[in-house]
C-alpha cells in the first residue's frame, strides 16, 4: 500500500460559521425553547422532568417518578431515579450544586449524591425603583450584589458602540441603580460563541394580539420598538457577547393591564418574559424572543490525489485472475504463495469473447489517512469504489470535523 | 490580562488524578414490559436482536438503553435442522463468545465458562444476552453493584410474587476475572427460594468494560425447583429457545424481568496545577481601573504597600500562547504581606 505525503496546499484548516436559530415563547410561567412542546407520560409530567423551555444535560430519567423502593444499588438508595455520585476523598471532587459545608462536614469515604437533571434555561429578573442593587456589607460572608450592577462595567465597555451603553447615563438621563429595569439572562448554550448582532427579535403580546416588537436595527446591541407605542424609541440593550438582554422601556403599550409585580399594571418592555418563573403568571400576556447564535465549527480538508500511472495494483484475491488448475505449495514447514497467478483483466468490451485489451484497473473504496509514525487515525469511505485506471487521476476531497 | 508570566515545574507545580464519578441507573421491569405497550421495543427484519428503549422510540425523548438477544452453541442439545433460526442463534452466540471469550490454541471460538476456568468445567451453552448501552454503561458497571431480578414462578401469567430470583455480581469488587478480551468480568450469582439447590447458584457472567451481561438460559429450567413457563402456551425455556425466533424469546424474558440496576463509572482524568504567587509577585495590574491620574485607585497613602487583585489564571503553552483561564469565584486580595497557591484543576 502506498503511502503519499500530503504537500502544503493539500491541507486546509477552515471554520465553519454557523447561526443556528433560537426561539423562545413564554407564557404563563412556563418557557418554551424552539417551539417543543411539554409532553405528559405515564409517570412524569413533564417526562423530561423539566420545562419545554430548558435544556437537559444527557437527558435521562425519561418518564421516571422518584419513588422509595427500599432497595439498594451498590452503595446507594434505589429511588427509582437515574443520579449522579461520588465517593469524598482526598481529591476533594464535589458537584457544584452541594455547598462547602455540606461537603466538609461528610467524612472520607461518604458517598456524596447529586440529581437530574441538570437544566438550563432562560430567566427573568425584575428591578424595581427601590430593588436594592448592593446590599450592605456588615461580614465577610453578608453582602449582595445584583445580577444588574455585576455588568455594570460591561455595560459601560460598550459605550464606545452606542451611548446607551452606560450605566449610569446623563446623556440618556437614566440611571439603571434607581430605574424600572427588566434583566433577561440567555445562557451560552442556546447562543454558542455569541448572539449574532442584530438578530433579536422581542415580540409581546397581549391577550393574542401582538403589541409591540423591538429590534435592534442598527445592530449596535440597542433595541428599539418597530411597532406600536412608542415606535421608534430605545428600549432597552442586548449584550451579544454576553447572553443578556436590558429592557427599559416604561411607556404602557396599551391602556389594558395584567398582573406583573404582582400588582396590575398596563404592559410594558420592562415587563417582557415577566411570567418565566416564580407566582407571577400574567395571563394576558406572552412573549416570543427570537435570535441566532453563533456557533464555529473547525474543519480540516484534505485534497488526496491519485496521480495518472499510480494506485494501480491492488492486494485484494479479486485483483488476480481465478485459476483451479493450480495450487498453492504447502508443506508442514512452509507455506508458499503461487507466483505466476495473472491479473485479471476486468476491460469491457461489447464482445462476449475476447475481452477487450488488458488494462491495469483498479477501483478505489477507500482512503487511509496516517500520522507521521503512520499511525493509523482516519479512513474516509467512498459511497461507491472509483474504478482507476493508468491514464486517470482523480483528487479526493476529505473533509474533517475537529 | 496577564502581564507577566510564571513558568511551571512540571514535576514540583502539576499532577495529574483520577477521579471516579458513579451513577446509580435503575431499571424497572414495568419500562421493559407493559407500560408502554412494547411501542418501546425495536424489533428489525433481521430479527437477531431487539432494542429496548425507556419510552416510546419513535419520541425523540427516548433512549436506547439495551438490546436483546440470545442464542446456543453449535453443540448444545437445542441445535438441530428443525430449531427455528437455528443458525441465527449460533451465529449470535459464537459473535458474542468470540469478542468475549476469545479464541482457543486450535482458533475455535470458546464457550462462555460459568465460573470463568476457561480450562474446563461447566460451559453455558444457552444463554441470554443483555447488552447495555454506553449511554448507561458509561465507561464500565461498578463491580459489585449489579443486580437483575427475574420472576422465576411457574405460571406466565403471574412471574414475581415470592418467586422472584436475583443475579448479582456480590463478589465482584473483588473476585472479578481478567481472562477476557473485552476486559475484566464477575459472575452473576442466583439468589432465591424458587431456586433448586441453596445459597447461590452460579447463573452468567456480567463483563464490566463491555457492560453485557450473559445470562444462562437454565435460570428459567434446571436451575429453578419447577422450570417456568416462558409463554402463554405453557412451553418452557428449552422449547421456546427451540421453537420460538429471537425476537419471541427476548419478549419472554422481558416479561420476567422485575428489576435491572447497577452503577455504572465514569473517569475524570484531571490535571491539578499548583500556580504559587509568591509575596513579590503579581502586585501591579494593566486594568484601566487600577490607576486613576498616574495613582493606584487602590492604595490610599504613597506609603502603602502595593495591592492588587488576583481574579484569573491563564494557563500558557511554552509560546505564551493562551491554553485555558480559570476564573476566580471572587476576586483574591494580593500585596506583599502575603502568599497564595492557586489550585487549578484541568479535567478531560
Amino acid at each position: 500500500m502506498p503511502y503519499y505525503r500530503f504537500k502544503q496546499n493539500e491541507i486546509f484548516n477552515n471554520t465553519l460559521k454557523t447561526y443556528p436559530s433560537v426561539k423562545f415563547l413564554v407564557y404563563s410561567g412556563s418557557s418554551y425553547y424552539n417551539s417543543a412542546p411539554n409532553i405528559s407520560g405515564a409517570f412524569a409530567d413533564p417526562i423530561r422532568l423539566t420545562d419545554a423551555g430548558k435544556v437537559s444535560l444527557y437527558e435521562l430519567n425519561i418518564d421516571r417518578a422518584s419513588t422509595s423502593t427500599g432497595r439498594k444499588i451498590g452503595e446507594v438508595d434505589d429511588t427509582g431515579l437515574i443520579f449522579p455520585f461520588v465517593v469524598k476523598n482526598g481529591t476533594r471532587i464535589d458537584f457544584r450544586t452541594s455547598t462547602e459545608a455540606s461537603f466538609n462536614s461528610a467524612s472520607y469515604g461518604d458517598v456524596i449524591v447529586s440529581s437530574y437533571p441538570f437544566a438550563s434555561g432562560i430567566t427573568k429578573e425584575y428591578y424595581d425603583t427601590s430593588t436594592a442593587r448592593v446590599g450592605t456589607v456588615t461580614s465577610l460572608t453578608s453582602g449582595y450584589v445584583s445580577h444588574l450592577r455585576a455588568l455594570k462595567n460591561t455595560i459601560n465597555h460598550y459605550n464606545y458602540v452606542n451611548t446607551h451603553f452606560e450605566y449610569s447615563s446623563s446623556l440618556h438621563q437614566r440611571d439603571f441603580d434607581t430605574a424600572e429595569v427588566g434583566l433577561v439572562n440567555i445562557p451560552s448554550i442556546f447562543y454558542g460563541s455569541q448572539i449574532k448582532k442584530g438578530s433579536v427579535n422581542l415580540e409581546y403580546y397581549f391577550t393574542g394580539t401582538l403589541i409591540a416588537r423591538a429590534q435592534d436595527t442598527n445592530r449596535d446591541g440597542v433595541l428599539y420598538s418597530t411597532y406600536g407605542a412608542d415606535s421608534g424609541s430605545a428600549v432597552g440593550l442586548t449584550l451579544y457577547n454576553e447572553g443578556f438582554v436590558i429592557l427599559t422601556g416604561s411607556t404602557a403599550l396599551n391602556s389594558s393591564t395584567d398582573t406583573y409585580k404582582p400588582a396590575s399594571d398596563n404592559p410594558k418592555w420592562i415587563y417582557f418574559a415577566q411570567s418565566i418563573s416564580g407566582s407571577i403568571t400574567a395571563p394576558n400576556s406572552s412573549y416570543i424572543m427570537e435570535m441566532s447564535g453563533t456557533s464555529y465549527t473547525q474543519t480540516l480538508t484534505m485534497f488526496a490525489t491519485a496521480q495518472k500511472g499510480d494506485l494501480n495494483h491492488s492486494n485484494n484475491p479479486t485483483y488476480v485472475e481465478y485459476s483451479t488448475g493450480d495450487f498453492a505449495a504447502t508443506s508442514s514447514h512452509a507455506y508458499q504463495e503461487l507466483t505466476t497467478r495473472q491479473i485479471k483483466n476486468i476491460v469491457n468490451s461489447p464482445y462476449p469473447d475476447p475481452t477487450g485489451s488488458f488494462e491495469k484497473t483498479t477501483y478505489i473504496s477507500k482512503i487511509g489517512i496516517y500520522d507521521e509514525d503512520r499511525n493509523l487515525i482516519g479512513i474516509a469511505k467512498v459511497a461507491t469504489p472509483v474504478k482507476k485506471t493508468v491514464e486517470r487521476d482523480f483528487t479526493f476531497k476529505i473533509k474533517l470535523d475537529i | 490580562m496577564a502581564t507577566s508570566f510564571k513558568a511551571l515545574e512540571t514535576a514540583k507545580d502539576s499532577v495529574v488524578t483520577r477521579n471516579l464519578l458513579h451513577e446509580a441507573i435503575p431499571i424497572t421491569g414495568s419500562i421493559v414490559s407493559g407500560t408502554y405497550a412494547d411501542n418501546n421495543i425495536k424489533n428489525f427484519s433481521h430479527g437477531m436482536f431487539q432494542s429496548v428503549y425507556d419510552y416510546p422510540y419513535l419520541s425523540s425523548s427516548a433512549n436506547h438503553i439495551f438490546d436483546l438477544t440470545c442464542g446456543y452453541t453449535a453443540t448444545s442439545g437445542l441445535s438441530g435442522a428443525a430449531s427455528t433460526q437455528n443458525a441465527k442463534k449460533i451465529n449470535i452466540y459464537n459473535q458474542m463468545a468470540q469478542v468475549l471469550v476469545g479464541f482457543d490454541e486450535n482458533s475455535a471460538v470458546r464457550p462462555f465458562d460459568e465460573d470463568g476456568d476457561l480450562t474446563g468445567g461447566t460451559k453455558i451453552n444457552e444463554a441470554y444476552f443483555i447488552n447495555f448501552t454506553r449511554l448507561l454503561a458509561k465507561d464500565e458497571v461498578k463491580k459489585g453493584s449489579f443486580t437483575l431480578t427475574l420472576g422465576a414462578g411457574t405460571s406466565y401469567a403471574s412471574p414475581f410474587g415470592a418467586n422472584t430470583i436475583d443475579l448479582v455480581d456480590f463478589s465482584g469488587s473483588n473476585g472479578y476475572k481478567v481472562n477476557s478480551p473485552a476486559g475484566e468480568y464477575g459472575i452473576l450469582y442466583a439468589t432465591g427460594s424458587a431456586l433448586a439447590g441453596a445459597g447461590y447458584q452460579k447463573a452468567g457472567l456480567l463483563y464490566y468494560q463491555a457492560g453485557i451481561a450473559v445470562v444462562t438460559a437454565s435460570v428459567f429450567g434446571d436451575l429453578l425447583t419447577t422450570s417456568a413457563e416462558m409463554d402463554s402456551s405453557g412451553n418452557e425455556i428449552d422449547d421456546i429457545l427451540t421453537g420460538s425466533t429471537i425476537t419471541v424469546c427476548s419478549d419472554d424474558l422481558r416479561h420476567r424481568v422485575q428489576n435491572i440496576s447497577f452503577n455504572n463509572t465514569t473517569e475524570l482524568n484531571s490535571t491539578i496545577y499548583f500556580c504559587r504567587v509568591n509575596n513579590t509577585d503579581f502586585n501591579y495590574s494593566s486594568n484601566q481601573t487600577y490607576l486613576s491620574a498616574s495613582k493606584m485607585v487602590v492604595k490610599t497613602n504613597s506609603q502603602d504597600l502595593p495591592v492588587s487583585y488576583i481574579t484569573s489564571v491563564g494557563l500558557y503553552s511554552p509560546d505564551n500562547e493562551l491554553l485555558a483561564v480559570a476564573k476566580l469565584s471572587e476576586p483574591l486580595k494580593n500585596d506583599p504581606s502575603t502568599e497564595l497557591t492557586i489550585r487549578v484543576r484541568l479535567d478531560y
